[in-house]
């Protein structure tokens, strides 16, 4: 009993729920749930969910980032254009995940030795992100060697996919840092900046931090799409920043930090996305899609809220235990 | 050697918070620091814990300058602050709370274990250990507050600085805090207190310091100096003593015409009733944040739907603007918040209200601001431009030309001059005369006992801890009556053990 409820009472709760049902509803109306859907499905949707973790990290400690969706992009227009240039595809990958990984320090510098708003921080250097990608490609085009696929749709050891790999690469930063000292304070400082520097927490190098794992989380977000699809665009990730926002929210996550861990953003991400599978497997005319999908994202970012707050719960409690008796 | 400080200064812009301050505290020695509303206490103990810098003077320990950059830094050198607004972190659990200033670690990663049991061991010295595993947002007051010292001596203080027990400790609390002093001092930790409590301090203090308008007064044996000596000393007498002790009309019979018999006070969860009568001035006293501006904001509607009863009518207020159109008004002493339109201009400024939520138009708002005395150059320059108490005159005249009933104000001369305050004095007082109400807080008792000295109703009420203590009326109302009922003796509650395991709601 102690355990369901602690199962319950856990903030990612409420996302796993309703991806677990949205999955069920795909199931039925795609005809059944086969391993080959989840293959793709999560070839498709790694990069939503990379971005979200990251995302999540930085609403942790009370801020946010809006600009990884321009860092994906970015990575993508770099992979591209230095494959065309002969570079290798090993070599194109890390170079352009060394460049998310730094306008992820960009990002932390400003915001953590700089103390400027995280939010208008990373809208600025989001339009900067997009033009840089903008001007080394200027029009959707150029292509990748087939082989990046092939390595993107291959299994690690043989057993694990390699978009899970992706993921769990962050998961596992992630979980070391969370076992760290910097883990409790990095919720200290999402709960209160001034109780954080009072209590002696290293607030500066702990936002640094959260941002550079937020640009390393849009990198890899970056490797995977340019890998599903092998081809490149400016814009490919213009979508994703607020959409991970809400991934997070639906997560579980507190906007005002200090609440949440990154499996809510995973979770919230999943959902969102088999939300957008649905919608596009439902034969919508593509002007009802978009209005659906926001209908739903709504329902969907209010129902985390309302299962969030404490005291509308004891309420309804009383309620229901008023009726019982 | 112990602690010392030498000509300690610190201003926050043009307000001086301490000037000059002189102390020194020898090792094991437990030092009471005494003062009223914004005498620099609570400076003081941020300036030694590294949360502020100062501006002036030297702080010596054990003969060596001390001068810590950060928290972090003073840390390093075991000084500790509490304060229960800069502590705890209501979304982490107990143990984590106690140990976040410096997690055991086992190679780079947190030592799970080690940090449990440092955070059992404290407890257990303080009879809590049920309360480990738990979040510290789901505990009571009193156990918070618990908590909070146990995150201080996890730390093995070598100076303590205790800031502002706000939450009320059960008896068997305080014998335990008293036992855990009585500890440090043995290992000479020097401890400083801050309180406004007189039995704690009574009961743990060696010595105190007392300290006004941002100056160390001077130190006493605690034993050797009785309350109401240690109380004068503080409050002091004043140069411009306003005059007003001694004038207070006595048993007037007062015509109530707005009765508020649940006056919600969300702050301490307590229940307040007023019965206001025409003409009346009743000034609200107390330390600051003992519930008066929830007491002055329930009655204007934003602390929640509120059931007054205006000439025998029973009327529901649920918001500011129901309250206005009720005849009610509102100045707060922060007019940057809740006062002025600091993008706007004069007239502007004075109009708004009854332009805007009455809907009649005013004709002169130049008449209104001469009316008032505000010092301008003319009506369509911006408010920023005046100073604070000119500021502060155009939003009382915004609200008067509104013709209130009965005008709520919360502190409406802070930090204007004595000039600027005197006019305002004069102002309410006009409104009062002419058979409308005003309820006053202020965190300057002698204004309270001056302007209730104005008009033949007055009252002052006293809160503290969420509840009026006292009612002052006629020759009752002075400095050291409010002062005494400000700090109640008595006030120790004397409640059960279970209740304070249970933790009961303060």
């Amino acid at each position: 009993m102690t355990k369901v409820k602690k199962v319950m009472g856990w903030s990612a709760f409420p996302s796993l729920l309703l991806f677990l049902i949205f999955l069920g509803i795909n199931g039925i109306i795609t005809g059944g749930l086969s391993l080959s859907f989840f293959r793709s499905f999560i070839a498709t949707n790694a990069a939503a969910i990379c971005v979200a973790i990251g995302v999540t990290a930085t609403i942790l400690v009370a801020g946010t980032d809006i600009s990884l969706g321009s860092i994906v992009s970015l990575v993508n227009v770099v992979i591209v254009t230095l494959c065309e240039k002969g570079f290798s595809v090993t070599a194109a990958v890390l170079i352009a995940v060394g460049c998310a990984i730094l306008c992820g320090m960009l990002n932390g510098f400003i915001i953590g030795v700089m103390r400027v708003n995280p939010l208008l921080t990373t809208f600025a250097t989001s339009t900067a992100f997009a033009g840089i990608a903008l001007w080394i490609l200027p029009y959707p085009g150029g292509s990748i060697d087939f082989s990046f696929a092939d390595w993107y749709s291959s299994n690690l050891l043989g057993v694990i996919p390699m978009p899970i790999v992706m993921i769990l690469v962050l998961v596992i930063i992630w979980i070391i840092v969370m076992s760290m000292p910097a883990g409790l304070q990095l919720f200290a400082l999402g709960k209160d900046v001034k109780k954080a520097y009072a209590s002696g927490v290293n607030v500066v190098a702990l936002r640094f931090f959260v941002h550079t794992f937020a640009g390393l989380a849009a990198g890899i977000a970056g490797v995977c799409i340019s890998a599903n699809t092998c081809a490149g665009s400016p814009s490919i990730g213009a979508t994703m920043s607020m959409n991970s926002i809400a991934a997070a929210v639906i997560g579980g996550v507190s906007l005002n930090g200090g609440i949440g861990n990154i499996w809510g953003g995973i979770f919230g991400a999943a959902f969102l996305s088999i939300l957008i599978s649905i919608v596009v497997s439902a034969n919508l005319s593509s002007f009802v899609q978009s209005f659906i999908q926001g209908l739903i994202l709504l329902i969907g970012v209010v129902f985390s809220i309302i299962a969030a707050d404490k005291e509308l719960k004891a309420k309804i409690k009383s309620i229901f235990k008023g009726g019982v008796k | 050697m112990g602690l010392a400080f030498r000509n300690i200064s610190k201003r926050y812009g043009a307000v001086v918070a301490i000037k000059q301050a002189q102390m020194e505290i020898e090792e094991g020695e437990v030092r009471a620091i005494l003062g009223g509303n914004g005498s620099g206490k609570s400076t003081l103990a941020k300036v030694i814990g590294g949360l502020i810098s100062r501006d002036n003077g030297e702080i010596l320990f054990q003969g060596k300058v001390i001068d810590f950059k950060s928290p972090k830094d003073a840390k390093k050198h075991h000084v500790i602050m509490t304060s229960q607004e800069l502590s705890l972190f209501g979304n982490l659990t107990v143990e984590e709370n106690i140990c976040i200033c410096d997690v055991p670690v086992r190679g780079r990663f947190t030592d799970r274990k080690r940090l449990k049991q440092k955070a059992f061991e404290i407890l257990k010295k303080m009879k809590l250990e049920s309360l480990i595993g738990k979040k510290v947002e789901e505990l009571a007051a009193n156990q918070q507050y618990m908590v909070e010292l146990a995150k201080a001596l996890v730390q093995e203080p070598k100076i303590l600085v205790i800031d502002e027990i706000t939450s009320a400790l059960y008896r068997e609390d305080v014998e335990i805090v008293d036992e855990i002093i009585r500890d440090l001092k043995s290992q000479g930790c020097i401890v400083l207190f801050i309180s406004h409590r007189m039995v704690e301090l009574y009961a743990m203090c060696d010595t105190v310091t007392i300290m006004r308008n941002g100056e160390t007064l001077g130190t006493y044996q605690m034993k050797e100096k009785s309350e109401d000596e240690l109380l004068s000393l503080m409050v002091g007498t004043r140069i411009e003593s306003y005059h007003g002790e001694g004038r207070h009309h006595q048993n007037v019979e007062r015509d109530v015409f707005i009765r508020a018999p649940h006056i919600p006070i969300p702050t301490y969860g307590t229940v307040e009733s007023l019965e206001i009568g025409k003409g009346e001035i009743i000034g609200v006293a107390g330390l600051q944040g003992h519930g008066q501006t929830d007491l002055v904001r329930a009655l204007y509607g934003v602390r929640g739907g509120i059931d007054i009863e205006i000439d025998g009518k029973i009327q529901k207020i649920h918001n500011a603007k129901q309250a206005v159109s009720r005849g009610f008004a509102f100045i707060s002493g922060d007019r940057e918040k809740d006062g002025t339109f600091q993008e706007r201009s004069l007239s502007e400024n004075i109009a708004v209200v009854q332009e805007l939520v009455k809907h009649n138009k005013l004709d002169n708002p130049k008449e209104v601001l001469d009316d008032f005395h505000v010092r301008y150059d003319n009506p369509g320059e911006l408010i920023t431009s005046l100073s604070g108490g000119n500021q502060q005159k155009v939003v009382v005249g915004r609200w008067l030309c509104t013709k209130p009933r009965l005008l709520l104000a919360d502190d409406p001369t802070k930090g204007i001059d004595v000039k600027a305050r005197t006019d305002l004095h004069q102002v309410f007082a006009g409104l009062a005369k002419e058979g409308n109400a005003v309820i006053m807080i202020s965190s300057d008792d002698d204004e309270l006992v001056s302007i209730t000295s104005m008009v033949d109703t007055s009252r002052v009420i006293v809160m503290y801890e969420g509840r009026i203590s006292a009612v002052l009326e006629g020759d009752a109302i002075n400095r050291e009556n409010i002062s005494a009922a400000s700090m109640p003796v008595n006030s120790m509650p004397q409640k059960d053990i279970e209740n304070r395991e249970a933790g009961a709601k303060v």
